[in-house]
């Protein structure tokens, strides 16, 4: 019965959805199904879908193989809901809901549009929904029975019975779908209207959206690789980290390049471009996870006919949006940028700064792919690619990230720009020479780290200071400048916690029996005890650290080593001391002995890593600050 | 005339990623191929022990299995009709089951099985490296695993298992 409504209303939205792409010119408000009830009916249709699956979850009926193959009826309550999305054919629909949503939004609650451009953009993303939804019940249907029906589930892959796929992926999937969305308004605006400031205003709030769940998303899961997986890091270029970071720097520099358009009406046919990436980006990134062609820590379940659909997908939106642009290019005119010196300049300078680090990031992950065609050869691109390639084009997009929001529109000279550099430097150079002092041991390159973490601190405090007068015209501030000066704070304490994580990180890898310690920067970690656990759905070990600086007890650590029965699998959770300065973090490894009296454990002393959820969570504060004033404020 | 360009650019890499699509599915092959059978110490379900020794001088089946798993009754077919083409034993392993649930199971669709070993904590899964169920292997006459299989032994399996079993009784 379950799978039988979702079935339905899954057909029941392809229907809808193809209809009201077929009337696309069709704007006459009074027939019964006009685009608002026809994207309020898509949306309706997939949730109830969606809170069909969820109810098989959640009552276990295994006689739906989707259920049977994630699911088990010993699992907790919140593993069975988050469970609906912790594989293929459920995130699939988490997708779906997502982009239905936003169409949704857009026609209940976007005041600003006029009819015909509305019904344009909703028939844009009705396409999307269309197309998607025919992926989704010819090759990913989660609806699919199977008899007869198993007593018991194979359970989830225990990483993901962890409360952060709660978050990670609806978060990132806001993100990812909602540049579906500034797609549509750009498709639509080639059949009406043009491609002025009026446009940009249409738009921004929704690159910003999209942008700060991007923020979100990938912070919550880098949190999560770090606090929950034990994987003793935060990024790892990943393949699939990768995808996500890729529509984060398109959808940054689209996020730059709309201001221009919006005050100089130039940069037309970049933004229109950018548009376009920033969503291809997104299906490139699915294309990349789920197809199976590159190996990646976040293997999804994989089928080649699901992996050639897909690719047809990508080809058909970024193929017809590119020859769009191509035929129309012509018709767009655009003002010149005059001076590099401006604020513009700077815009434009980081934008192509940002698409740089974009074709770098994107080379080296399919790199391995055009290897193994040519040569047959396999490899991975690792960090130091990544690392030495992400420093050479990050410095001086920091540099001018400083000073950028301080310079004039049209043309500046530097004479005034000067006397604030100069403030800044002094600060960004006392900060390093404090830091190196405190810090000595450290490599070279951290300073450099420190510096422009600094410079750019400075840089927008002096910007704020100014602007608001020193703090006696604080009142008068709007959401969408303060979004902004968040950000950038957000951005420059990021940068800080990324260079202390990195660069000063102090690992040891130690055996220890009951009763020995381990000596790490001035603490002292003592294994007392180790004991054997118990949870719903695995056994394991626990073991019991007494913390101490100086003599002086601090804290008891308990990190373990879990086994899942059900999954045949072994997760290790970390235990971690954080003081918002530094993590002092242990890993369980292996017992080396039969009585497992003796265990390996990894020990790690990363000084100002909480800084980089600091500053994450900053920016998507800032995000959010802007788009509710650019969507409720700006008409 | 740029755009032309990109057009093209994007073609190359779509092309090329539709080539990658293409790769060959990567097989695993077990590591504990051609190698001695791995530590075994089981009862089986008529309370006899069942160990290493039982794997000894002629060529054999072992079979992982269980009452909940959905693919292995549709492999219970098969075992039968791969006895009758060629008699062989095949030893199964129950993994991480109930008993009574095995039990209820094997009288609905009968026993092709000459033992069952019982492994209900999954011990002996983790020392032959099984990865999911069904898995089987073929052990030859010294004990040796010569041949692995990872799901469902199928008409196409069996014909290959049948070529195998006649090599290793030569």
């Amino acid at each position: 019965m379950t799978a039988l409504i979702g079935n339905i209303s899954l057909v029941f939205a392809t229907i809808i959805s193809c209809y009201q792409f077929l009337n696309i010119r069709n704007i006459n408000k009074a027939r019964f199904l006009n685009p608002d009830r026809a994207i309020t009916l898509q949306f309706f249709f997939v949730l109830l879908a969606f809170f069909s699956l969820m109810f098989a979850y959640v009552v276990s009926d295994f006689s739906i193989l989707n259920v049977y193959q994630n699911s088990h009826s010993a699992k907790p309550l919140l593993y069975k809901i988050t469970g609906v999305w912790g594989n293929h054919e459920g995130s699939m629909l988490l997708w779906l809901l997502v982009l239905v949503f936003f169409g949704f939004i857009i026609s209940k609650f976007d005041k600003r549009l006029d009819l015909p451009y509305k019904t344009l953009t909703l028939s844009f993303q009705s396409l999307i929904t269309f197309i998607f939804l025919l992926f989704v019940l010819l090759t990913s249907n989660p609806f699919i029975l199977i008899s007869p029906v198993p007593i018991n589930g194979q359970d989830l892959n225990p990483l993901l019975q962890d409360p952060g796929l709660a978050f990670h992926p609806p978060n990132l999937y806001i993100g990812y779908v909602g540049l579906s969305i500034v797609f549509s308004f750009t498709l639509a605006r080639f059949y009406n209207g043009k491609f002025d400031a009026s446009w940009a205003k249409l738009i921004k709030p929704w690159v910003l959206l999209s942008w700060s769940f991007l923020t979100l998303g990938i912070s919550l899961g880098s949190w999560w690789a770090y606090y929950e997986l034990g994987w003793g890091g935060f990024w790892f270029w990943d393949p699939v980290e990768n995808a996500s970071l890729m529509p984060w720097l398109c959808a940054t520099a689209l996020l730059h390049s709309t201001l221009v358009l919006e005050k100089r009406n130039a940069l037309k046919k970049w933004t229109v471009l950018l548009a376009f990436l920033s969503f291809s980006f997104s299906l490139i990134g699915t294309f990349l996870v789920r197809s199976g062609i590159i190996t990646s820590v976040h293997a999804f379940a994989t089928d080649p006919t699901r992996g050639v659909f897909i690719l047809i997908i990508c080809a058909f939106f970024i193929f017809s949006s590119l020859i769009l642009l191509t035929m129309k290019a012509k018709s767009i005119r655009e003002e010149k940028l005059v001076s590099p010196i401006s604020k513009e300049g700077a815009i434009v300078f980081n934008n192509l700064l940002m698409i740089a680090l974009l074709l770098t990031v994107f080379i080296g992950t399919i790199y391995p792919i055009f290897l193994e065609i040519f040569t047959g050869e396999q490899i991975s691109v690792g960090p130091p690619y990544f690392n030495l390639t992400t420093t050479i084009i990050m410095v001086p997009a920091i540099i001018v990230m400083s000073f950028a929001p301080m310079l004039n529109w049209k043309k500046d000279d530097f004479t005034g720009l000067l006397s604030r550099l100069k403030i800044i430097l002094f600060f960004s150079l006392l900060v390093t020479f404090i830091s190196f002092y405190i810090k000595y041991q450290g490599p070279i390159i951290a300073l450099l780290g420190i510096f422009l973490s600094a410079w750019l601190f400075f840089g927008t405090l002096i910007n704020f200071l100014e602007r608001t007068n020193y703090l006696k015209k604080i009142k008068y501030l709007n959401n969408q400048y303060l979004g902004m000066i968040i950000a950038h704070f957000g951005i420059a304490i990021f940068i800080a916690g990324v260079t202390g994580s990195t660069l000063w990180k102090i690992e040891k890898i130690k055996t220890l029996k009951v009763g020995e310690k381990v000596l790490l920067n001035n603490y002292s970690l003592n294994f007392d005890e180790i004991k054997k656990i118990k949870g719903k759905n695995y056994i394991g070990h626990e073991a019991k650290f007494n913390l101490y600086k100086k003599d002086k007890f601090i804290k008891t650590l308990k990190p373990q080593k879990r086994f899942y029965p059900v999954q045949n699998f072994p997760t290790t959770e970390a235990a971690i001391y954080s003081r918002g300065l530094s993590d002092l973090y242990i890993a369980m490894s292996e017992p080396i002995d039969d009585n497992y009296d003796s265990w390996i454990f990894r020990f790690h002393f990363s000084p100002l890593t909480p800084w980089i959820w600091i500053g994450s969570i900053m920016a998507f504060v800032g995000g959010i600050l802007s788009f509710s004033h650019r969507m409720f404020k700006i008409k | 005339m740029k755009y032309i360009a990109l057009i093209v650019i994007t073609i190359f890499i779509f092309v090329c990623f539709f080539f990658g699509l293409k790769k060959e599915e990567k097989v695993l092959s077990s590591p504990l191929l051609n190698k001695h059978v791995p530590e075994i110490n089981l009862i089986s379900l008529k309370n006899e022990k069942l160990n290493k020794n039982d794997f000894k001088n002629e060529v054999l089946l072992v079979n992982f299995f269980a009452s909940w798993c959905v693919p292995c009754i549709v492999e219970h077919d098969f075992l039968f009709e791969l006895k009758k083409k060629k008699s062989i034993k095949i030893y199964g392993i129950n993994y991480k089951d109930d008993v009574k649930n095995l039990e209820q199971w094997l009288e609905k669709l009968g026993n092709p099985y000459y033992k069952i070993g019982i492994d209900s904590t999954g011990i002996t899964g983790i020392n032959w490296g099984v990865n999911g169920i069904p898995e089987s292997f073929l052990i030859d006459k010294n004990g040796i695993i010569k041949h692995k299989i990872n799901g469902v032994i199928d008409e196409k399996q069996i014909k290959i298992l049948l070529t195998k079993i006649e090599e290793l009784e030569k």
